[in-house]
């Protein structure tokens, strides 16, 4: 009930190859930029507002910093941040998933966890973690992976639980399938993509709270964001240079446009998979 | 025998038997209601506890320590002791989160390390201004939504132009309609700072921009979530059973009946964490110093009474609206509770 995030749009599959192009390609350019030096997006080497040419392909800011570059610096930063933080509360949820599917105490305190995850809102244990972490090395991709479990923690959990009582699992019990085996092979692979799909949407919500978090100036020091970037492009904006606000909104819109319509796309592949 | 016959008594016992029924079956939901409320505010008091012990926990193992956020890096060593004593840092954790939680359960949240002040009256003056800020614009939206979920004209149309600002964000979206509308190279129609602290026509006038902003927003984020609901609910047995029973006023309100019990819980916790995430945002964009603005400078300047006493309030409200949320659920569908 908390997510927002399931795709009505109706599209066609071209419409649909293409935005999906479009966040690859521009996933890509973050692999790109984890290689440039941090002199290359921080120094003000450029006249301040100069219009594209081919050393700035997207012109400089207000500050005379490049404008590429930055944005190469803030695609890259995805990778090192909301990447590995959503995958991180990705296991994370799995692993409480599967401790509150099972029965006794063990499983009580499981789902006492999740009830507990559950009531505190994501942004608040963002921000109190954003103190506490404050000069943690890696400290973004943490404060994802602490804020961000809950979101899909009980629907894994439903999942695990429905697997786990299927018939084929039953059966497999009764002709003795036990541990390992019967966890990966009967378990675990018909709700394989309904919990990749569950990655998807943790990675859109990190994507989404790494921008806001940029936007407020918390926890991100030293770097360069599509969140800063829309604050100093706003700044920039108000004295009628947008360049750097419609840089970082395009990105950041076309980016998460792209993961929603993976997220129909895996929704449709899943059920066609099902039936 | 009556001088009605056995027929009419017959039915008058029928219908007694029926009214028992009704009486039996509201007291029992009036005590299912009473335990689900019961059992929940225990739980929330609890939840907000335990949420207070890991903030605590978080703050207190925090780096910087405490001295150094206060007293500076150059702050020499008896400055940085007496800064301990006086904030009683090395206290141990649990009798530290008992002395928390009794304060706080007097309403005492003590004070802002950085200005000295005291964190409750400030508390409420800022929530005060924040609320008056996001909440015409959430409420407009979520109105606006429930009143076009069931519209068939034009909810294609709705339905992308919703998808696209969900996908645009919050952020995005507010910075975009802000540089449009009140820039000076956009079309500078509406003001964007100096919003006054009093009420007045000039203060609404203020208002303006930032309850578009959110309106439009919480709209593109309840309309989508409302019209698949609102498309279930139509699509459910006992709707399509009145509909083809030619009585179209029944079938209105049972699919009306069937909506407000999950749509009612749906906006009960969607609509109070949008807006707080809208209070830091707009508040940041529109400079104005309530809520959001405060709890952002705290975690920035690392202000840590500030944010635990932040943390403990809004876990509070949050765990009480869950409370709001079960009961309305049950109040709506007992099954739901069940399901």
């Amino acid at each position: 009930m908390r997510s927002t995030l399931s795709p009505p749009l109706r599209v066609s599959g071209l419409a649909l190859r293409l935005q999906q192009g479009l966040g690859l390609a521009l996933m890509a350019c973050g692999l790109l930029g984890l290689g440039q030096p941090a002199e290359r997006w921080m120094a003000l080497s450029l006249a301040p507002g100069i219009k594209p040419s081919w050393q700035a392909p997207f012109g400089a800011n207000a500050l005379g910093q490049d404008l590429f570059a930055r944005w190469l610096e803030a695609l890259a930063e995805l990778w090192r941040s909301s990447v590995p933080g959503a995958a991180m509360a990705w296991l994370l949820a799995l692993l409480l998933a599967v401790w509150a599917s099972q029965r006794g105490w063990r499983g009580a305190f499981g789902r006492w966890l999740l009830d507990l995850g559950d009531s505190l809102p994501g942004l608040l244990v963002l921000l109190a973690g954003a103190v506490a972490l404050a000069e943690v090395p890696g400290a973004s991709a943490l404060l994802f992976a602490l804020a961000l479990w809950p979101e899909v923690a009980r629907s894994m959990a439903q999942q695990w639980r429905s697997g786990q009582e299927a018939m084929h699992v039953l059966a497999a019990q009764t002709l003795g399938v036990q541990g390992a085996r019967l966890w990966w092979r009967h378990v675990l692979r018909p709700i394989w993509p309904l919990l990749l799909r569950q990655a998807l949407v943790l990675w859109i919500m990190a994507l989404k709270w790494g921008v806001l978090l940029g936007f407020l100036g918390i926890g991100q020091g030293g770097t360069c964001n599509l969140g800063n970037m829309l604050t100093q492009g706003l700044a920039a904006a108000r004295l009628g240079a947008p360049a750097e606000l419609l840089i970082a909104g395009i990105s950041l819109s076309c980016l998460t446009f792209a993961s929603l319509s993976a997220l129909q796309y895996s929704e449709r592949r899943t059920r066609e998979w099902n039936a | 025998m009556s001088a009605l016959g056995p027929e009419s008594k017959l039915e008058s016992n029928s219908e007694a038997g029926r009214e028992g029924a009704l009486t039996g079956d509201s007291r029992s939901l009036t005590a299912g209601l009473l335990r689900v409320v019961g059992r929940t505010l225990l739980r929330a008091g609890l939840l907000a506890c335990v949420a207070l012990a890991l903030c605590l926990a978080l703050l207190r193992q925090g780096a910087p320590p405490i001295e150094q956020v206060i007293g500076g890096r150059g702050a020499d060593a008896e400055a940085r002791a007496q800064i301990r004593r006086v904030l009683d840092a090395d206290q141990p954790f649990l009798s530290a989160w008992l002395a928390t939680v009794a304060a706080y359960s007097k309403a005492d949240f003590g004070r802002s390390w950085r200005t000295g002040a005291r964190i409750g009256p400030e508390l409420r003056v800022r929530l005060g201004r924040s609320l008056a800020l996001v909440l015409p614009g959430v409420l407009l939206g979520q109105i606006w939504a429930w009143r076009s979920a069931g519209a068939r004209r034009l909810s294609g149309f709705f339905e992308s132009a919703s998808w696209f600002v969900v996908a645009a964000g919050l952020v995005v979206f507010a910075t975009a309609l802000q540089w449009l509308l009140s820039s000076p190279g956009g079309l500078n129609w509406l003001p964007l700072h100096g919003m006054p602290a009093s009420f007045g026509a000039d203060w609404l006038w203020h208002l303006l921009l930032p309850t578009l902003t959110l309106g439009l927003f919480a709209y593109a984020n309840a309309y989508p979530a409302l019209r698949a609901l609102f498309e279930q609910t139509a699509a459910q047995s006992f709707v399509l059973g009145a509909r083809a029973r030619g009585t179209p006023g029944q079938a209105k309100a049972a699919r009306a009946r069937a909506m407000r019990g999950t749509a009612g819980a749906l906006l009960l916790y969607r609509v109070p964490l949008l807006a707080f995430a809208a209070m830091m945002v707009l508040e940041q964009i529109y400079g104005v110093p309530g809520f959001g603005e405060w709890l952002s400078r705290a975690v920035l300047d690392g202000d840590r009474p500030v944010v635990l006493a932040v943390t403990f309030v809004l876990a509070l409200l949050f765990a009480l609206l869950k409370v709001a949320e079960q009961v309305w659920l049950q109040w709506a569908d007992p099954r739901a509770l069940d399901a």
